[in-house]
């Protein structure tokens, strides 16, 4: 009798007690697996078969040598080492198993230690748990944008434990944005957002897997983004995305919680749950986009997006958990200047073009020109004539003569203005009472923020007569390429 | 026996030199060792080493040379690099574990499979088998 040592691979120590060697006493090699597997089944399943043959995705090597090389059973001298080696094998096939991708909700989560702690006041809810925890834990949800929205829903789904956090988000973070948009801080002013958002939920919770798509999300690439995630979370600002986002969902069968805000007031609700509406349910076109003004146009409450993120984010656990009542088939519209909560009963409209009987949308579209923005990257409208901030310029060094309008708000005068070039405040608001002040024999040239708002009021100038140019790029284009020391906002 | 539903790391730079080297196989299947460490729940791939595939009958199937996996087991037990896990490539076939695949299975270790054509690696996925259910499951690639 030898005794001998039996090296042990990772995949089978669970059935020695973790152990990475095991010592046994024997005289040949096969003697010593049967002394190895006589008092233990289970890894005996996983070595020989039926008839005691070695299963053949398992070598066992004595010393150097491959047992199945050598014409016989070895004699085993005192001190020898056996190692028993995985045999890795596979290939394709034309037919792949079924499951897996989507067998996300099959896998087997535990939680560590350090999670049953840091959840623990989650584990106390008996509507959460340890099994909700753990579908938390195993659950995918993807947010679109990184901003005001996007910032409380990502803070508390990270702390929340949600396993796998997408965000699809292409800006870079700029100190308008601090305002109200948490996730990011001064510091971070001149980054991508994605970027500073991936640092703070590490931050809060290195758990949480963190996928990040830099890029602005579009019918080109949205089902594909969006595919295989389990919510997906609205935090985007304009209504093409809304859209987009809400079609591409109802396609992919993914619910959505959907959250907006303008100034004080904000709307939160799930759509695409089971029999519940969607988007397109309730408001079946978007707005005429002059009356659809961006934060950056019409500004907002920096608490608001904390408000309704929150609650999107409450949402969303509740979906995951299965838990509650889902704010589907309801919308709450939410007034922080008077603090008030409305619901509204909304229904799914069996004429819906996308979620109804007979959907006609039944592929993504263009949703920039299904909600009318004409934009290009400056902000400006399409299809009035413009100026840029360089002609501008010589128009002002020769000494041209034409009226300059800035039609912004007074605050916004104060903060930077063209008053030294000979610009004059007219606040969009009181324009149409000052048209008739305006001389018509002199060329004027209108500006704004970013080129949006003065395309509008040279629309108007140019349908009473009058010949109006816009300023592209709007007063930011100047502050960039004329005067760098202008503060901007 | 339960599953570990790690994280696999693997920087750009190693990956970038995996799937070259693991498409020069193509039309036949390649296959090699991911060798790296373990930190809490991300396995950490620090390097790969091709081994000869064994299985020479037929090209759409693949076997790690056994030998190659002996002497890196035994190096880890020396204080080497952890054997993480495998990668293999589908010629023209999606990056899923085949039945071939799932059938001669050991759990624990992380199976990476690239799909590969004519033009060079297409998509990599990671997957794990559950024992007990003896199904693979999918675990996220983080590449850093």
């Amino acid at each position: 009798m030898a005794r001998v040592s039996i090296r042990i691979p990772t995949p089978l120590r669970p059935f020695v007690n973790g152990r990475s060697s095991v010592d046994v006493e024997a005289q040949t090699a096969r003697e010593a697996l049967t002394r190895l597997t006589e008092s233990n089944e289970r890894l005996r399943a996983q070595l020989v078969d039926d008839d005691g043959e070695l299963r053949n995705f398992v070598n066992i090597y004595v010393g150097t040598s491959n047992l199945r090389d050598l014409p016989e059973d070895p004699v085993l001298e005192e001190g020898a080492e056996l190692s028993i080696i995985p045999s890795i094998a596979g290939g394709r096939a034309s037919e792949v198993t079924e499951a897996v991708g989507s067998s996300v909700e099959a896998e087997q989560v535990g939680l560590t230690t350090a999670e049953l702690r840091r959840y623990s006041r989650h584990l106390l809810i008996p509507e959460v748990g340890v099994e909700g925890q753990e579908r938390l834990k195993r659950a995918r949800v993807l947010l679109v944008g990184a901003g005001g929205l996007g910032s409380p829903i990502a803070l508390y789904l990270t702390a929340a434990g949600v396993g796998t956090i997408g965000m699809v988000d292409h800006d870079v973070v700029d100190f308008t944005n601090l305002q109200r948009q948490i996730l990011h801080d001064t510091s971070s002013v001149g980054t991508a957002k994605l970027e500073s958002a991936r640092a703070r939920l590490h931050a809060i919770n290195p758990d949480v897997d963190v996928e990040t798509f830099e890029t602005r999300l579009d019918s080109g690439n949205a089902l594909e983004i969006m595919q295989g995630w389990e919510v997906v979370v609205d935090g985007s600002d304009n209504f093409p995305t809304r859209y987009l986002v809400n079609d591409a969902a109802v396609l992919l069968g993914i619910p959505t919680v959907y959250g907006a805000i303008f100034r004080f007031e904000g709307q939160v609700s799930v759509f695409g749950a089971e029999n519940g509406p969607c988007y397109r349910c309730l408001f079946r076109e978007p707005p005429p986009a002059e009356l659809a003004p961006s934060c950056a146009d019409a500004g907002v409450f920096g608490v608001l997006p904390g408000i309704v993120g929150t609650i999107q984010a409450t949402e969303t656990i509740k979906l995951i958990l299965g838990q509650g009542r889902p704010l589907s088939g309801r919308i709450l519209l939410i007034d922080a200047l008077q603090m008030q909560f409305r619901e509204l009963s909304i229904h799914a409209d069996p004429s819906c073009p996308v979620c109804g009987e007979n959907p006609t949308i039944t592929e993504l579209i263009d949703y920039e020109e299904f909600c009318g923005v004409n934009v290009d990257r400056d902000g400006s409208a399409e299809g009035v004539p413009e100026i840029e901030v360089t002609q501008l310029q010589r128009w002002l060094d020769e000494g041209r003569d034409f009226q300059l309008i800035d039609v912004r708000e007074p605050y916004e005068w104060q903060i930077c203005n063209l008053e030294p070039q000979g610009a004059r405040l007219t606040p969009l608001g009181v324009f149409p009472t000052v048209v008739g002040e305006l001389d018509p024999a002199t060329p004027l040239v209108v500006y704004c923020r970013s080129g949006a708002r003065s395309a509008l009021a040279v629309e108007k100038l140019r349908e009473a007569g009058l010949d109006a140019i816009n300023l592209k790029g709007g007063i930011l284009a100047w502050a960039e390429e004329v005067d760098e020391s202008m503060p901007t906002y | 026996m339960s599953v570990t539903r790690a994280r696999l790391e693997i920087g750009s730079k190693i990956c970038a030199d995996l799937l070259a080297s693991a498409a020069q196989g193509y039309p036949g299947e390649a296959c090699g060792m991911l060798l790296g460490r373990i930190e809490g729940n991300r396995r950490v791939v620090e390097g790969f080493r091709p081994v000869q595939n064994r299985w020479s009958e037929r090209d759409d199937r693949y076997l790690v040379d056994p030998e190659s996996l002996r002497r890196a087991l035994a190096a880890e037990e020396e204080g080497g690099p952890r054997v993480l896990g495998f990668y293999h490539t589908h010629p023209d076939a999606p990056p899923s574990p085949s039945e071939t695949d799932r059938e001669l299975a050991w759990p624990w270790y992380y199976y990476v499979i690239i799909r590969v054509a004519a033009g060079g690696p297409e998509e990599t996925r990671a997957w794990e088998l559950n024992p007990d259910s003896g199904r693979f499951e999918e675990r996220s690639i983080r590449y850093t």
